[in-house]
Parts: C-alpha cells; sequence; structure tokens
C-alpha cells in the first residue's frame, strides 16, 4: 500500500560543522531545510539558501528535492535535483552533511518489522498542518539519548555530543567521541541505556576506565558521576531528544508496511564500469570497436568545446574551504543573489578610516583587545606562541579561528593526500611549530622515545639518518603524528582554548584611533549568525590556503557531469577511489609529479598488495631530462620529476639563499622564486623502488601527453582524450576507471573574501606572486594607522621576502620577524627574546610550564 | 646547517672563545704550561677562518647550499690532521712540540671539537633564537 504524503517518520543526524556537535532530528515528512526560519530545520550558512531543500514522501519514497537552492543538493557525492533517498543514505548541503534513517523503532512493541522489505519504514499519523510546532520526547517513558560532555584537555574545548546509544569512547577515528593522546586504547569505553539508565563498559583496556575515581569494568553512571579516561573527564546524562513538528511518539500508530517502491538508489559506484577497464599490462591504443561498453564517447559540440577551451577563472576551478566549518565543499559556493536582512559588515566600513563613535552607534557588540590573530590555524598559532614566550599575557591576545585546533585543516588536508598519523611530512626535522628554538628537533625526541622503549635498532636508523642525511642517507622528516601531538602540547601549555575563539572575519578596517576593526561573525549553538566588532591594536592574519585547485578539463568535465566519485583531487577526500581499487582493480590515472602525486604512488601501490589487478597511468605533460639551474648547481631528475628534500633548496630557511631573497628586489624574487621552486619530490628509497619496480612488472607506466578531454560514455566508462606535442601521433581515448589530479592547493589572494577586500579597499597593491604585499618583517606596511600594525604570515606571504613561506619554518620565522618589529616599536607587554628570557622560557617548555 | 660565510666565522669565534677557552685552561692546569695550548687553539682559530672560505666556496656547488652533519665531521678531522702535523713538524712559531704530546693535543682538540659540535647542534639556539635564520651569524 501507497503512504499518504506526510505520514513518514524519519530521523535525521548531522554534525554542526562548527562545534562538530551532532544533532538528532526525528519528525515527519515534509522536511524542508533552509536558511530561513520558516523552514522545519534552520540551516546557518552564507553557504545555505533561504529555500534550499526538501524531503518528501511520494509513491511510498523518500524523496530529496532542491528548492532551486544555488549550492544545490549532493547525494552520496553527486549534484543532484530530486532523487530517493534509502535507509542510511547521506546527503549534504553546503557544510551539513546528513545522514538520514527511516525509524524502525516506531513500530509498536510485538510488531516485527519485515525484514525483507526495503522500505520497511513506519509511519506516524500526519500531523495537523496549522498546529504550532511543539517539542515533544522521543518516548514518555524512556529517555531515549545520552548526552556526553568533556572537555578536550589540548584545546580545553567544551564538548557535548547527543546520540543514540550506544556511544562509543576511543582513540580511533570509527569513535563517537575520538579521544586524542596515546594513552587511550582504540575502543576505550562503551555507554549504552538499560532501563533508563546509562551503563559504561570498559572495552578490556589497559589503562581503565575510572567512575568518580573508582577504575570500574561496568558501572550505572549518573548525571553528577565524572568518567575519567586517559586525561580526559566526562559526563553523561540520558535526555530527550525535541523532535519539532512531531506527535508524541507514544501515540504513534504504526501502519502496515507500504509496498515497495522499487527504485534503485543512485549509486556512483554502479555508474563506473565495474570491471576494471583492463588487468594486467596497460594497453594504452584505443579499444576495439565490438567491446561496446568501451565506446568512447562521442564528440563534443563545438559550444562545449568552446567551452571547455575557454579560460577559467581561479574561481571556478576551485573548490573553496567552508568559511564556517574549514571544510572543503563539494562545489564552488555562488554569492546569494537574495537580499540578505541586513549587510555585515555594515555601510560604515565603506570608509576606509572609521571613527569609533559609529561603532559604539552600530549596537552591534564590541570586544577590544591588544593583540589579534585572524586565521587559528599553524600561523596563527606560532604567532601567539612567540607573543606569549617574549612576554604578552594571555589576557592580551584574541584568537578567531575555525576549527578547535591549530592543525585541524592541515591534519586533514595531509589525511586527504595520504599522509596518515604513522607517515612522514616532508619537513624538516627541527621545523617545530611546538617549539620555538627548534630543539630538541624531531629527529632526536624520536631517538630518545625509541631508546626509552628498547627500540634500540630503531633509535640508531634515525640516528643514523639525522647524521648522515642528506649524502649518506634520505633526508629525515617527522612523523605527521609526532608533529601532532607535539602541538597539543604545546596548545595546553599556552592555554590556546582560552584565547582561541570560533569567528570568521568578513573585513578589516582602521579606526580613528590608531587601531583597527574587525567585522566578525560567529555561530552560536542554536546556529544562529552572531555579529561582533574586534578593535585591536596588532593584527596579524593567517588564513592559509582558500581552497584546492583542480585542473581546468577535470573541473569542467565533474561541472557536467557531477561525477565526484571517479575524478578527484588528491587534496579532496578520496579514499573511495582506493578502497574500490582495493576490492575490484582497476586503471587510475595520476596527473601531476610534485610530492603529493609521489605520495599517492605510495598510497596506490598499498593497495595493490591488496589486489594485484591495478594500474597505474602517470600522465605528465612533458619530459624532464635536466633540472633547474641556479648558479653552479643544477637541480637533480628522477623519472622526469626534480629531486629535493624540501619544497625549496634547504638554504631558503636560513642560509645564503634567505638572504639572496630579502635582499632582491620584486622582479628578481619572481625570477629566484620560479628557479628554486616548482614541481619537486623527495628522494625517498621506497618511493623510488615503487617506481622501479612498476615499471619492470608493467603496472606502472608514466606518458608524456596533454589531457585534451575527460568524458564518460553511455555506460559510465571514463575515457580520457591524450594528445602528444608530436603532431603525427594520433589522438587516443584511453579508458579509466580513476582519475587523481595531483597538481595542488589553490592560493590566489582574491578567493579569500577579507584579503580581496583589503586588498582593493586600500590598494595595498600585490608582490610578484600576486599575494600580499609585505615588509621583511611581514608587516602590511600599507596598512600601517599610527602606532598600529598588521602583519601577515603563510601561503599569502609567498613572494615576499621568505620563500618556505607556508612551511612550519616559514611561519615560525614570519613569527619571529614580527615579534622583534613589535618589541622595537614598543608594543606593550613585550619583553623581547634576549639569551636569557629565551634560555629561561625554553626551560619552562621543558617543564611544560605556562609561557 | 645552511651557513653563511659571517656566520661561520662568528659561530666560530663564539665557541672558541667560550668553550675552548674553558678546555684550554683545564688542559694548561693538568700539563701546568699554558703557551702551548692556547697557541693550539689560536692556531685551530685562525685556520679555521681559512678553511671557512673553502667551504662556503664548495656549498655553492650543492643545490640546497646547505652544509651535511656528516661534512662537519670530515672538516673537523682535516683542520685537527693539519694542525697536528704543522706543529710536529715545528711549522708553527709559539708551540713548542716537545711540550705537545700526541695524547695532549688529541685530547684538547677532540674535547673541544666534540662539544663546539654538539653545542652548535642545538642548545646554541636556546639563546640565540635568530642564530639558526640567519646561517650561523650571532648579531
Amino acid at each position: 500500500m501507497q503512504i499518504a504524503p506526510g505520514t513518514l517518520q524519519v530521523r535525521l543526524s548531522w554534525q554542526d560543522p562548527v562545534t562538530s556537535e551532532e544533532t538528532v532530528h526525528l519528525a515527519p515528512l515534509p522536511i524542508t531545510l533552509g536558511r530561513s526560519r520558516e523552514n522545519t530545520i534552520t540551516l546557518n550558512s552564507d553557504a545555505i539558501s533561504r529555500q534550499h531543500a526538501a524531503l518528501e514522501a511520494v509513491d511510498g519514497e523518500v524523496v530529496i528535492a532542491d528548492r532551486g537552492s544555488k549550492n544545490g543538493v549532493y547525494v552520496n557525492r553527486a549534484r543532484v535535483q530530486r532523487v530517493p533517498l534509502k535507509d542510511g543514505d547521506t546527503f549534504q548541503i553546503g557544510p551539513f552533511r546528513f545522514t538520514i534513517e527511516f525509524d524502525l523503532s516506531l513500530h509498536a512493541p510485538g510488531q516485527e518489522p519485515s525484514a525483507s522489505a526495503s522500505l520497511d519504514f513506519a509511519t506516524v499519523p500526519m500531523p495537523e498542518p496549522q498546529t504550532p510546532s511543539g517539542t515533544v520526547g522521543v518516548s514518555s517513558q524512556e529517555k531515549a539519548y545520552i548526552s556526553v560532555q568533556w572537555t578536550d584537555p589540548a584545546s580545553g574545548a567544551q564538548r557535548e555530543i547527543t546520540a543514540k546509544p550506544p556511544i562509543t569512547i576511543g582513540r580511533n577515528r570509527d569513535n563517537m567521541v575520538v579521544l586524542s593522546g596515546t594513552r587511550a586504547s582504540r575502543h576505550h569505553a562503551i555507554l549504552t541505556l538499560e532501563g533508563g539508565q546509562i551503563i559504561v563498559t570498559d572495552q578490556g583496556t589497559s589503562n581503565g576506565t575510572l567512575l568518580n575515581g573508582q577504575r570500574i569494568q561496568r558501572a550505572v553512571v549518573q548525571p553528577t558521576d565524572t568518567i575519567e579516561m586517559s586525561g580526559y573527564r566526562l559526563t553523561a546524562k540520558a535526555v530527550e531528544v525535541s523532535a519539532s513538528g512531531a506527535q508524541p511518539l507514544a501515540a504513534a500508530q504504526p501502519a502496515p508496511a507500504p509496498a515497495s517502491g522499487g527504485w534503485e538508489p543512485v549509486r556512483p559506484t554502479e555508474m563506473i564500469s565495474a570491471e576494471p577497464a583492463q588487468a594486467g599490462l596497460l594497453k594504452l591504443e584505443p579499444r576495439q570497436p565490438d567491446a561496446p561498453q568501451l565506446t568512447p564517447p562521442p564528440p563534443l559540440s563545438p559550444a562545449i568545446q568552446a567551452l571547455s577551451q575557454r579560460q577559467r577563472s581561479p574561481q571556478e576551478s576551485t573548490l573553496i574551504f567552508s568559511h564556517e566549518s574549514g571544510l572543503l565543499l563539494p562545489f564552488v559556493p555562488q554569492p546569494e543573489a537574495e537580499k540578505k536582512e541586513e549587510a555585515f559588515p555594515p555601510p560604515i566600513f565603506q570608509q576606509l578610516v572609521i571613527p569609533l563613535w559609529q561603532l559604539q552607534q552600530s549596537k552591534i557588540a564590541i570586544l577590544e583587545t591588544t593583540y589579534l590573530a585572524i586565521g587559528g590555524g599553524l600561523g596563527s598559532f606560532t604567532w601567539v606562541d612567540h607573543l606569549m614566550i617574549a612576554g604578552v599575557p594571555e589576557q592580551q591576545i584574541v584568537v578567531f579561528a575555525l576549527e578547535p585546533k591549530p592543525h585541524s585543516r592541515y591534519e586533514r588536508l595531509c589525511n586527504y593526500s595520504q599522509i596518515p598519523s604513522h607517515e612522514r611530512l616532508r619537513s624538516n626535522s627541527d621545523a617545530c611549530p611546538d617549539n620555538i628554538w627548534g630543539w630538541p628537533s624531531y629527529g632526536l625526541r624520536e631517538i630518545f622515545r625509541d631508546l626509552g622503549k628498547g627500540k634500540i635498532g630503531s633509535a640508531i636508523k634515525v640516528g643514523a639518518q639525522v647524521f648522515g642525511e642528506p649524502v649518506l642517507t634520505d633526508t629525515y622528516t617527522p612523523r605527521s603524528s609526532d608533529v601532532f601531538n607535539g602541538i597539543d602540547r604545546e596548545a595546553q601549555r599556552i592555554g590556546w582554548g582560552r584565547v582561541s575563539r570560533y569567528g570568521l572575519a568578513r573585513a578589516i578596517r582602521m579606526t580613528d584611533d590608531g587601531r583597527y576593526v574587525v567585522a566578525v561573525t560567529q555561530i552560536n549553538q542554536r546556529q544562529e549568525m552572531t555579529k561582533l566588532f574586534v578593535i585591536a591594536r596588532y593584527v596579524h592574519i593567517a588564513v592559509g590556503y582558500p581552497g584546492i585547485q583542480f585542473l581546468a578539463d577535470l573541473q569542467e568535465y565533474r561541472d557536467r557531469t557531477k561525477d565526484f566519485y571517479a575524478v578527484v583531487n588528491a587534496y579532496e577526500d578520496h579514499h573511495q577511489v582506493y578502497e574500490h581499487l582495493a576490492k575490484r582493480g582497476g586503471v587510475v590515472m595520476v596527473r601531476g609529479r610534485g610530492i603529493v602525486a609521489s605520495r599517492v604512488l605510495q598510497r596506490l601501490s598499498e593497495a595493490r598488495q591488496q589486489n594485484r589487478n591495478i594500474t597505474i597511468l602517470h600522465v605528465i605533460r612533458t619530459p624532464v631530462l635536466a633540472g633547474h639551474r641556479d648558479g653552479h648547481t643544477r637541480r637533480k631528475v628522477e623519472n622526469h620529476t626534480e629531486m629535493q628534500p624540501f619544497n625549496w633548496p634547504k638554504a631558503c630557511a636560513g642560509g645564503v639563499l634567505r638572504r639572496r631573497l630579502e635582499k632582491a628586489d620584486d622582479h628578481t624574487r619572481d625570477r629566484l622564486l620560479n628557479d628554486w621552486g616548482g614541481t619537486t619530490t623527495a628522494k625517498r628509497k621506497d618511493w623510488r623502488q615503487i617506481i622501479r619496480t612498476g615499471q619492470r612488472e608493467g603496472w606502472y607506466q608514466l606518458r608524456f601527453a596533454r589531457v585534451k578531454r575527460v568524458d564518460r560514455n553511455q555506460t559510465g566508462q571514463l575515457f580520457t582524450l591524450l594528445a602528444t606535442d608530436d603532431r603525427n601521433q594520433p589522438e587516443t581515448w584511453t579508458p579509466v576507471d580513476f582519475i587523481i589530479d595531483c597538481t595542488g592547493l589553490e592560493a590566489a589572494l582574491d578567493s579569500n573574501m577579507l584579503l580581496k577586500d583589503m586588498v582593493e579597499s586600500y590598494q595595498l597593491g600585490r608582490n610578484p606572486k600576486g599575494r600580499l604585499r609585505v615588509a621583511n618583517d611581514f608587516e602590511l606596511t600599507g596598512m600601517r594607522n599610527g602606532p598600529g600594525r598588521i602583519y601577515a604570515s603563510g601561503a599569502m606571504t609567498l613572494g615576499g621576502p621568505f620563500a618556505m613561506a607556508d612551511s612550519f619554518i616559514g611561519l615560525q620565522f614570519a613569527a619571529l620577524r614580527s615579534v622583534e618589529a613589535l618589541k622595537k616599536g614598543g608594543a606593550p607587554g613585550l619583553r623581547g627574546l634576549g639569551p636569557l628570557r629565551s634560555f629561561a622560557q625554553w626551560t619552562r617548555w621543558v617543564r611544560g610550564k605556562h609561557p | 646547517m645552511t651557513p653563511t660565510l659571517l656566520g661561520r666565522w662568528e659561530t666560530r669565534l663564539l665557541l672558541l672563545a667560550t668553550v675552548g677557552v674553558i678546555v684550554a685552561v683545564v688542559v694548561g692546569l693538568l700539563v701546568k704550561n699554558f703557551a702551548v695550548p692556547f697557541a693550539v687553539l689560536g692556531y685551530v682559530f685562525l685556520f679555521g677562518l681559512v678553511w671557512d672560505v673553502l667551504y662556503q666556496a664548495t656549498i655553492n656547488y650543492r643545490w640546497d647550499r646547505d652544509w651535511p652533519t656528516f661534512f662537519q665531521v670530515l672538516a673537523g678531522i682535516v683542520e685537527g690532521a693539519l694542525v697536528w702535523f704543522l706543529a710536529h713538524d715545528g711549522l708553527l712559531p709559539g708551540v713548542d712540540r716537545t711540550k705537545l704530546p700526541f695524547g695532549v693535543f688529541i685530547g684538547m682538540y677532540a674535547t673541544i671539537w666534540v662539544i663546539t659540535f654538539m653545542i652548535a647542534q642545538g642548545p646554541l639556539r636556546l639563546f640565540l633564537v635568530r642564530w639558526r635564520y640567519q646561517g650561523g651569524e650571532v648579531v
């Protein structure tokens, strides 16, 4: 039987992109989602349209429909207009990722849900359409959810989740409450509800679970009790979850299960060819015409060709990090055309210098501070670390961040680009964001830790590497987990959680009293946007990369087909590629030849250990036979890729090359940066071995070609049209199963609204790389306002005095330079970093004492 | 390390004027003669200034313009050997070779070298935060 529209109950759960809090919403259909308050679920984000999407029951199916939104609705990574959903499906709207469940718990006791029917959801009576929504409990008898609160020991941030039990807690990422730090077990404890009482059960851990100080295996938890594990203290209570618009569930009348609607869910997995294009040796000639599934797609119409060939602006081939969450959005956000009720920043921001009284009269909350850091990532962190160590008390510092930890975004990009926690970063041993002195270096720490654990062999190996690099051994680089754990420790030590708060800086202006005002928006717990003016005398801007850059032909393909499954960028989440390949094999095309390509090749070779039917086609544009030249030296080349241990020659960090760049004029800087930088990878024994083995066994092939077009045929088989510079060679349609774009991060200043507005309003000009023009002490001299100063660091200063701008060492160097300049200028609280104070501060670092 | 020439000279002067002098005094007390240990120290420093010019010319032939740890060790051995052979042949004015047995020389030279090497590898920057960014220049 068909379900009457509007009688279906679903359970939606999603994570707040800002606080990571999980929200669960239980409501009957239809459900509307959007920014406007009239929606069933109000979502506060710039990327959300006022009327964004709706969930409806149509012919026994739950259907999600786009209500003409700007930025679209994504189901399983494909943009959709209107598709049916299946129990457990996920969909994405702006920065919010929802999971939908058809709540089976609504069956009356004794009535067994049918196990076979795929559309086996229960129904509840349709609510009175005009009745105002009320908030009711899930059950009048039993509280069905558990709310857990804890404080993150690293950042000091208060965390809370409310979710349906069981709630799993542990170090592994698959837990609902993830504990960082090595003392927690992977799966540490579990919270369940039994007879309305919360039960905590230790999962057999070595370090144990404590309830009010007593070690327990299994115990009842009262709301006033404290659960402790590996440095975390948690409280838990059973709660009712509001379901606005829902009827009391106790009164729900179960209806017979509906007949199956018979729809097939949209599964990108099925859209691409299920079989690997070819196993074993790569054969790159066009396929036989008698293989229908391998028929190349028809030629493009001239109009589409024109579209794909036209010059794309950076905006168009870029995926941007969400302003709200810092997460990568699967689409290019377009500014909302609808007029906002109140513009923010307000019209007074049209002036370049704003009188204080105008700010005071605006009725918007004002926060005053001496030092303000905008960004909240590693750039802000190293600056604040230097400030505090140089003597500034934390009460004079405010940081506006988009993510709870300074390394959140960096770590995510590492994970996406296949550097998991045990892998090593491309960074020097003494570039330590957690230690302004760079000593003890990561190498030394690793040696001591290995010795402490009795791993003598491993310690000797690291020692030999530190000693012999780069002449006798590969260059030492630190494990990513060591770097992140160190930053967490330092964040804890300096009280990062107390100075950092969530906020998005939208515009900055000078004030008439020699300071700056920054228009900041925040999102409160009710998902509402709040506005704030922050006034500060010294400002530091480190906002990082605004997004990731796509090769234009791949972006064109994705725009046209909405295939986000098979065509991916190495910097976005693309684990499905490796999982699919490990399970079913296939041909993967890797484009680009830098360090990320190396790491992706390594990951593919790991997947190959599970499935021999993976072949790799590595496409690069041109052969490279000789490396860049500078003076008497030339960069080494291997497998048509230039090799150097780091992104830039080592002496750019602190040697002759650093000085040379600092002294150079704009034109020379541009030339030097082009000579020293570019696409390079590191000489690593294992990477070279992979290439050699792959070439010998035939599963790795390097090909010099231009990709003219990417398309798929009617059966979903992906093809790329490859052309060479040799006109006599025919263009070939090459079937592949996946394409991984390893060409890099987007660094266009204009993609960041704060910087674009500032540079254009104050006509600051740009450096030869089109980014922020900073002085040798990293000051934005064009923004000087009486005693007020603005400094910048990170990726947005590349083209300035320091080549390794976006590296750990670059952030530290910029921080030190700006703090020294502030000290020279007599900024308050700064006591400098002279030899004695520096050493005394280091001893505090060793003891873990606040600076 | 990624030193500059001035950085090499300044760091050499700083470390020999502190660690070097202390070790020379200790050796002087042990052998009851201060002239020889201090003369040796002076030659190590003076020859070092010239060696540094050579080293710095070498790194211009390295893409990374760096000075690997392994090279530092080789340089330490070569520098020590030169001073020893010149002193042994009586070619260093002010050094009475009869008062400089090999054991005393190698003990003093190795002690100074190992301590200054270790300090330059790390602890020096605890006092001089900028040192590592400016190729070993102290000021």
